[in-house]
């Protein structure tokens, strides 16, 4: 441990574009792959490895005694196995030691690095590369502590702020509107128009949040099929859109149309006969589908796409205003990982433990230096020394396999140091020192 | 040794509701789970202080104790306290409690302060049957002014989402679907507690005074207001409204039905004035 440091080299939507992004990402397999030429290779220093990879970022995790090669082992198994030189893109990696490298994992976690600030995702792929680490079969006990710590900064940043509160998307936003006004979806009648991609994805958001029954409408059949098969709905064309709207409680609309698809007259229509039930209609159209005048009608809450927009806006504003507060939490967790990085220092603990054991042996040895001859006197320093050794030999090995896994902490260090008296023994060494 | 015990509590209840309320507001501010956990366990603690204390009062002064006005507040406060605590248990939802809170709190404040803890009253009013017959009345009052709230804040939600306002009312409260339902409980319990209080009025006075009807202004209006929102209700449960109808039918028609009884309560001075 002594000379070991964390060191992180990485690319992500911050230092890389889009290309050099996509190059560097690695497979679950892959990374693995990386992991075991790293640790299996004594040449590349590297004691542990772990691997965070995801469409925004590939970040390497090392723990090494010799940081400054890193970047080179790292290009040239770049350049081994995906041919790939990384020396000639433009994007320079961030490498970050120790205290900011943790600090970043943490942030990462926490969703603080994110493209789109708060965002839940990044969480379950640290949790994945965390399981990586433990598939791999390798001990790795820094960054194995270190990525449970990044795993518990995340939770509580998602716990305790609203960080990670709020739509950011156009089709989250409408699903978010949507939970406004219902509490639950599985009875709920879920009427897409339009069969495009942003309705498949209002469809993957509602779908996630326990719908089961859509309308799909849309003018192109085969499209609207499509579309159907996927979420087990009925396909309709755009003729049957007013029996769809007597049925639906959420209608989004999402087509090319250039004009009114749904007008006043029509939703005044509807309205009645639906006996005046509420309808969420979202129009994320452009041109918009839906006649802004339906708004009109009380039991109607239209939503354009302009509005959608500003939901989204509000939502970034307030998880920026979060971020202290996360921030904070994650410092808490860095400095309990601190903390315990510390702990496992056991080199200094050894040392001065062995040092007050050749203390009392030599005071103890001083006792005969005029009253033996030279021959027997270093047959007694002879067998102090072996005793001594052999008094230390299992609490210094004990210290540190339990340095090694993980089952040291500040405590059991201090223990020690009070039972012998070792901080006394620092301090007199000192003051000797400065006598 | 009792009546101290009753004087403690008298002191007691406003504090618990007082904190409960505090917690309430918190959690409809952080949305912290905890708070609400914490919220709706103080909740139910007061509740049960609360009967202890109406079980010890009616046992040490051997009547019921909603002889007066500041007793009624306390009787008003506790209901209320007990309806909320239903509606909230039955939806697991406790984003609305602020208001309720607010509420008993007050009533009890204003019951605590006034109330004179020394067991004189009308030799009438001992009979368990009057207390029995002013509990569900006021359980059935309490009932309807919850259902008033929820419509109310139904209203004021919808009102928010139409105009694409995202402040504290959106953040605050529960879905409209869920306001819905918990205003459907208060006006349905409402109207059965009520029912219920206003029958065993009249065999009460059957009992007592002989006659099951009696041409009192205040009898009357009571009945028919009470039929009147069953009525009501049924037309609503027949017709399925929902949404923003129902809120208003909910708000409305509570204000009608209290203000019918405190106009005659007001102008009148008969059968139901007791000293």
């Amino acid at each position: 441990m002594q000379n070991n440091q964390i060191v992180h080299i990485g690319y992500s939507h911050k230092n890389a574009s889009v290309a050099v992004r996509d190059a560097v990402s690695l497979s679950p397999d892959v990374a693995l792959a990386f992991i075991e030429a790293g640790v299996n290779n004594p040449a590349s220093a590297i004691q542990e490895m772990a691997v965070i990879t995801t469409c925004n970022r590939t970040e390497f995790y090392f723990v090494s005694n010799r940081p400054e090669i890193l970047k080179d082992w790292l290009f040239s198994e770049y350049q081994l196995r995906h041919h790939l030189d990384l020396s000639q893109t433009d994007a320079v990696p961030l490498i970050l030691f120790n205290e900011d490298a943790v600090d970043h994992l943490f942030a990462v976690a926490g969703g603080l690095e994110s493209m789109v600030l708060g965002e839940n995702q990044i969480l379950s792929q640290v949790k994945s590369s965390y399981d990586l680490i433990l598939s791999s079969g390798y001990q790795f006990p820094l960054l194995n502590r270190l990525f449970q710590e990044a795993i518990r900064a995340g939770k509580s940043v998602r716990t305790n702020t609203a960080l990670c509160q709020g739509a950011v998307s156009i089709s989250l936003a409408a699903v978010e509107l949507a939970r406004k006004i219902y509490s639950s979806f599985e009875k709920r009648k879920i009427l897409l128009v339009g069969a495009g991609e942003t309705n498949e994805l209002v469809a993957i958001h509602f779908k996630a949040i326990g719908a089961t029954q859509f309308i799909v409408a849309n003018r192109g059949v085969e499209k609207r099929q499509k579309l159907a098969e996927k979420y087990a709905a009925k396909a309709i064309s755009l003729d049957h859109l007013e029996d769809a709207l007597l049925e639906a409680d959420v209608v989004i609309v999402a087509t090319g149309s250039q004009h009114y698809l749904i007008d006043f007259a029509l939703m005044q229509r509807v309205i009645k006969l639906r006996n005046h039930r509420s309808l969420l209609m979202v129009d994320i159209s452009s041109p918009r589908n839906v006649d802004p005048a339906v708004s009109k009608l009380d039991e109607i809450f239209l939503y354009d796409i302009d509005h959608l927009k500003n939901v989204i806006a509000e939502n970034l504003e307030k998880r920026r205003g979060e971020i202290p507060h996360a921030k904070e939490l994650i410092a808490t967790v860095n400095k309990d990982y601190s903390t315990w990085l510390k702990s496992l220092d056991v080199v200094p603990t050894i040392s001065k433990l062995a040092g007050y054991f050749n203390q009392i042996r030599q005071q103890e040895l001083e006792k005969f230096v005029n009253k033996t001859e030279d021959r027997e006197f270093e047959h007694l320093e002879q067998l102090s020394k072996s005793i001594v050794k052999k008094l230390l030999h299992y609490p210094i090995l004990n210290l540190r396999e339990m340095a090694n896994g993980q089952k040291l902490d500040m405590s059991k260090i201090n223990t020690i140091w009070e039972i012998f008296r070792l901080f006394e023994l620092e301090e007199r060494n000192k003051e000797d020192k400065t006598n | 040794m009792m009546i101290q015990a009753i004087k403690a509590t008298n002191v007691l209840l406003p504090l618990l509701y007082g904190l409960a309320f505090v917690l309430y507001a918190l959690y409809f501010n952080t949305r912290q789970s905890e708070l609400g956990k914490w919220a709706s366990k103080l909740l139910l603690g007061g509740i049960v202080v609360h009967l202890v204390y109406l079980v010890t009062k009616g046992i040490y002064f051997q009547y019921f104790p909603i002889t007066n006005s500041f007793e009624s507040f306390s009787m008003i406060a506790f209901d209320t306290a007990v309806i909320y605590y239903i509606i909230e248990r039955l939806n697991k939802e406790g984003k609305t409690g602020l208001f309720f809170l607010a509420i008993v709190f007050l009533f009890q404040v204003v019951s605590s302060m006034f109330i004179e803890n020394n067991g004189i009253h009308s030799g009438l009013l001992a009979n368990p049957m009057f207390g029995i017959h002013t509990f569900f009345t006021l359980l059935g009052l309490s009932s309807l002014a919850i259902s008033a709230v929820y419509g109310l804040m139904y209203w004021m939600l919808a009102k928010e989402i139409k105009a694409h306002r995202f402040g504290a009312i959106y953040e605050g409260l529960p879905s409209l679907e869920m306001l819905e339902g918990m205003g459907r409980v208060g006006s349905l319990a409402g109207l059965v507690t009520l029912g219920l209080g206003i029958f065993l009025g009249h065999l009460w006075a059957y009992k007592i005074l002989g006659y099951f009807f009696k041409a009192d202004p205040k009898i009357v209006i009571s009945d028919i207001a009470w039929i009147s929102y069953a009525v009501g209700w049924l037309v609503v449960w027949r017709r399925g409204l929902s949404g923003l109808r129902l809120s208003r039918w909910a708000f409305w028609g509570f204000i009608l039905f209290f203000m019918a009884i405190m106009v005659v309560n007001i102008l009148g001075n008969t059968f139901h004035s007791f000293t």
